[in-house]
């Protein structure tokens, strides 16, 4: 009986034991002749980012000009390597009802942004962190140009690429 | 000798009690052990059946992405006003082979009571303009995230041009569109 009980017991701690080191994730070995050994710490960083666009700008027959920003933050990118921030336009700056429309541009830190689609707006090299770019958008609304009451919209679609 | 001999079969059969006590104890240590090293899954499938849906832009059912779960918190800096924060990056890895694969959409917790965000993965050919939708999203709340998602098709291994085009929405009755973010990554199937 004694003898039962005690082969009972090594079989449960063993298979314990067993469960123990799998739970680890590790196969666990032993050997006498090895008394030392190196373990690497590392961190692997991937290129991630945050960007902030403007939700959405509105004209009114007061307020003809709109300030906004663009803000890249906690920017990590691979050494040498930059982040582009392109602006295009669903209806090439032109905001649209029925068939109407009224056209607005705008300016990227105060210099002019031609109308072309895709031009870049904000640039953010490795080790920077962050950047960001005042956009003020302005409309050359005149009463008489609205044909159509309604609400008049324009898509802008902000392209992140890294280099 | 006939009264040892009681007196041993007394002693065992006073001991099988103890015995079986012992082996059952043994058998729930098992069992604790296997349980604990296979752990727990989560339970993906459950949604929110409460939150209505509601229409926007051309006429598109937008729903509450079921396959959204809790987000971790992350910290995203300075928020500006009324901005949407999108959280990006350059790539993603996929299994070749399988339509199956796991992402991490992410709607940041700053667009609280702002905006809902839906996530649209497109495969662009080899001129960068036209492209192949494999994957969209419904409506993602804020501090929620899409962890396993379903291509329409299989990937053979490569290295391909993709986007990530991230639509919001605001978080009002009419879900209206607002202006919207593409993230150019590299697909890489392996």
């Amino acid at each position: 009986m004694k003898k039962l009980l005690s082969f009972m017991l090594i079989v449960f701690f063993t298979l314990n034991a067993s469960i123990v080191s799998r739970a680890e994730g590790e196969t666990i070995t032993q050997d006498s002749r090895e008394n030392s050994g190196n373990i690497t710490v590392g961190y692997n960083a991937g290129v991630t980012y945050t960007v902030t666009i403007p939700a959405s700008v509105t004209f009114s027959d007061t307020e003809k000009e709109v300030e906004r920003s663009l803000q890249v933050s906690d920017v990590v990118l691979n050494s040498g390597s930059k982040l582009n921030v392109n602006l295009a336009s669903l209806n090439d700056f032109r905001m649209m009802y029925d068939a109407g429309y009224i056209d607005y541009h705008l300016t990227v830190n105060h210099n002019e942004l031609p109308r072309e689609d895709n031009n870049t707006i904000l640039t953010v090299s490795a080790g920077e962190g962050s950047g960001w770019a005042v956009l003020n958008f302005f409309t050359d609304l005149q009463k008489d140009h609205v044909l159509y009451a309604g609400s008049y919209t324009d898509t802008l679609t902000f392209t992140v690429a890294i280099e | 000798m006939k009264e040892r001999g009681r007196k041993e079969d007394k002693d065992s059969q006073s001991k099988l009690p103890v015995f079986l006590l012992l082996l059952i104890c043994m058998m729930l240590g098992i069992v604790t052990g296997i349980i604990l090293t296979q752990g727990h899954r989560p339970d993906r499938s459950k949604g929110d059946p409460s939150v209505s849906s509601g229409r926007a832009g051309g006429g598109v059912e937008l729903v509450i992405d079921p396959n959204a779960k809790d987000s971790l918190s992350h910290s995203y800096g300075d928020i500006q006003e009324q901005g949407v924060v999108i959280a990006g990056r350059d790539s993603m890895a996929l299994h070749a082979d399988t339509r199956e694969v796991t992402v991490d959409f992410v709607n940041p917790e700053e667009n609280a009571q702002l905006y809902y965000l839906t996530f649209e993965l497109r495969l662009y050919d080899r001129n960068g303009k036209d492209y192949e939708i494999l994957y969209t999203s419904d409506l993602v709340e804020p501090g929620k995230h899409i962890e396993r998602i379903t291509l329409s098709r299989e990937l053979e291994k490569g290295v391909y041009d993709a986007v990530i085009h991230v639509q919001p929405y605001r978080m009002d009755e009419g879900k209206t569109l607002t202006n919207n973010v593409d993230m150019r990554i590299r697909l890489v199937v392996g």
